[in-house]
């Protein structure tokens, strides 16, 4: 086991930069999350730690020892892929034991790691099975078992899980992080999906376009983000996000939204008068009935799912946002803001309804500069 | 608008009769040009024929033209001949066609150059490939002997046709390079069906490229490589048109293989019942062989 340390690594195909000046420290046993959207350059900085692709520029620092030229088979690491590149034509037990023999371990000292390691995931009654047999869970351990006989340094997973259903990967993922507890070992994850990394991470690392975004804890990614990016990629359903020019008021600032003027609750606002705010709101912060800032809407559309109930409102279009995709890919999030009600009560749909919300609650943006002011 | 019912084929419970309706073309054609003529040919192999032709009367059944066939030692030396083009001409079929496969596989500058160059001999009809090959190879101004005295390789011009050895070699040579490319094009096909990730879980887990070779690209290659092993085999078991324009069979019966003496003893000496238990042989050993090979292919396909 050891630490991994990622210092301006960067690459690019011809002129299009993929990674620019990725680094990271991660500590001993930590569990780190990369997340983003596809090209984000996650899976990139993955197979540069493994070895399979070369850095452009940069260093990396596995352990005590340098690393980033060296062959991805002697860098002591194990990787988990997204199709979990079993050999079709081995057994169980030889594709777990593949990486021990290529090493030349001696077959006692192979058959007693990979017993072990199919005892931990439950597959030890499958070990004289090929793959094919499998079920895509089943699959799903082997890689991992392929991973753990090898006792590397650090466990390297690339969406592992994404070729699973829905309700098993609730299951694997809670599963990876029970193994990560047990065995401790250095994981980075490659994800696009922020429910994993949220639920996983010891830290997360939010990636968009090649660039680091923000490291964060996962409770802190979600009530600090660091950006509009960060605020809209974290959280299921996404925050919302109002546009409103911002004018000062007696002890701040304040902009107006759904007709009222809503003090901002951040010192930082006051730099903003004059221009405008991008205001964030989490679909769960908005509450049913009147509250600190109500306003009355006629929803466009309700669903529900029984112990909640999202709440979709059309904005009022001075408060929509105009700063294009920089919010989400659909350009209509910008149009309609979610209300997640939680235990509602049967109201019937159609009717229109009050809403409210705790300005403290308010994330504020810079329109200009997309940065979260504090 | 109403249609006959009868002819309604998009009905799903006269859905099937569309799918024979569809093979029957193809089913009679089989029949005609390669069922029938078998079922003539054994009969014709159990009768004493000499040039065979259908409005003449059925003649005596008789097992003497496999009698004399096991009898003769031309026909022994014809298997030992097929024997031996079948084993050394798959054996370098398939080392040149998986190296050259392997070659082009990669990812290079002129890679699809590369690959039209390493399929080109298959393109090339039969007969011109081996005329061609002949000039190259004849006694007195071929290329070969050029080649071979200019690199010190031998002191005098080989008399490459009427040397047994030496033409064995030449027809060896001439088929490996007409076939060797139908090997390479089936087995980049097959390389190219091994997923990315194999390799690199592989390299990860620190096997060297001989290893992942050996553990990773010949196995999941084992499927094509089984059937492409059956089809060079019946090829090579079959070809006529290289050693009959080459070497005609001989000399003294050196390149002699089944299809050569079929073919002499049916339109040289016109004994057709004869030949024909000749090919009768011939189709029987094809058929083990490939139901042997196909039935040996990993199961993991």
């Amino acid at each position: 086991m050891a630490g991994i340390k990622i210092e301006h690594v960067t690459k690019s195909y011809g002129n299009l930069a993929v990674l620019k000046d990725f680094s990271l420290d991660i500590a001993d046993g930590e569990f780190v999350v990369l997340v983003g959207p596809s090209g984000c350059g996650k899976s990139t900085m993955l197979k540069i730690l493994a070895g399979l692709e070369e850095a452009s520029s940069g260093k990396v620092w596995i352990g005590e020892r340098e690393v980033t030229d060296l062959a991805p088979g002697d860098r002591d690491i194990a990787m988990v892929f997204q199709n979990y590149a079993l050999y079709p034509h081995l057994t169980v037990a030889k594709n777990m034991g593949f990486g021990l023999k290529m090493r030349g371990t001696d077959k006692a000292e192979i058959e007693r790691r990979v017993g072990d390691a199919a005892k931990i995931l439950g597959i030890d009654h499958l070990l004289d099975r090929r793959p094919r047999a499998l079920s895509g869970g089943q699959r799903q351990r082997v890689a991992l078992g392929r991973a753990i006989v090898r006792e590397p340094q650090a466990f390297l997973m690339d969406e592992p899980l994404s070729n699973l259903d829905a309700k098993l990967r609730v299951h694997t993922r809670a599963e990876i992080s029970a193994l990560h507890k047990r065995l401790g070992v250095t994981t980075i994850y490659v994800t696009h999906d922020q429910t994993e990394a949220m639920t996983m991470a010891d830290r997360i690392v939010i990636m968009k376009d090649g660039e680091i975004q923000q490291i964060a804890h996962p409770d802190t990614m979600f009530r600090e983000p660091a950006n509009l990016f960060v605020a809209g990629f974290i959280g299921s359903p996404g925050m919302n996000f109002l546009q409103s020019p911002v004018t000062a008021a007696a002890g701040g600032a304040q902009v107006r939204l759904f007709g009222q003027n809503v003090a901002l609750p951040v010192a930082g606002a006051g730099s903003l008068v004059g221009e405008d705010a991008i205001v964030g709101l989490r679909p769960e912060h908005i509450s049913a009935g009147p509250g600190p800032v109500s306003f009355e809407v006629q929803p466009r559309l309700v669903e529900s799912l029984g112990s909640e109930q999202y709440v979709y409102v059309e904005l009022p279009v001075e408060n929509r946002v105009r700063v294009g995709q920089a919010v989400a890919d659909d350009d209509t999030r910008g149009h309609s803001l979610i209300a997640r009600l939680i235990n509602p009560d049967g109201r019937p749909p159609g009717e229109r309804l009050t809403l409210s919300f705790d300005p403290a609650r308010l994330h504020v943006f810079d329109a200009a500069t997309q940065g979260a002011i504090q | 608008m109403s249609r006959s019912a009868f002819l309604d084929l998009a009905r799903p419970s006269r859905r099937h009769w569309l799918g024979y309706l569809l093979l029957a073309p193809a089913v009679l054609l089989i029949g005609l040009i390669i069922v029938y003529p078998v079922f003539v040919s054994v009969d014709l192999s159990f009768q004493n024929v000499n040039i065979a032709r259908l409005d003449q009367p059925r003649r005596p059944f008789t097992t003497l033209n496999y009698e004399r066939l096991f009898a003769s030692e031309d026909f022994w030396n014809a298997c030992w001949v097929t024997f031996k083009l079948v084993t050394i001409v798959s054996f370098f079929c398939f080392l040149l066609g998986l190296s050259t496969a392997l070659l082009v596989n990669n990812r290079f500058k002129g890679q699809a150059l590369a690959r039209l160059l390493v399929a080109l001999p298959w393109a090339v009809p039969e007969v011109i490939a081996v005329v061609i090959f002949a000039w190259m190879f004849d006694s007195s101004f071929g290329l070969m002997n050029w080649v071979f005295i200019k690199l010190g390789l031998v002191d005098t011009t080989i008399n490459w046709f009427s040397s047994p050895p030496a033409s064995f070699a030449v027809v060896c040579v001439v088929m490996v390079w007409k076939g060797y490319p139908f090997v390479s094009i089936m087995m980049l096909a097959g390389l190219q069906s091994i997923p990315e990730d194999f390799y690199n879980a592989a390299r990860v887990d620190g096997a060297s490229a001989w290893q992942r070779l050996i553990n990773i690209t010949i196995p999941s290659l084992m499927p094509v490589l089984g059937v492409t092993l059956v089809l060079v085999m019946l090829w090579v078991f079959r070809d006529f048109s290289i050693i009959y324009v080459l070497t005609g069979g001989g000399p003294l019966k050196a390149t002699q293989s089944l299809s050569i003496m079929t073919y002499e003893q049916a339109f040289g000496f016109f004994k057709m019942g004869y030949a024909s238990a000749i090919g009768v042989i011939t189709l029987i050993v094809c058929v083990i062989a490939s139901r042997l090979m196909i039935s040996r292919a990993p199961d993991n396909i």
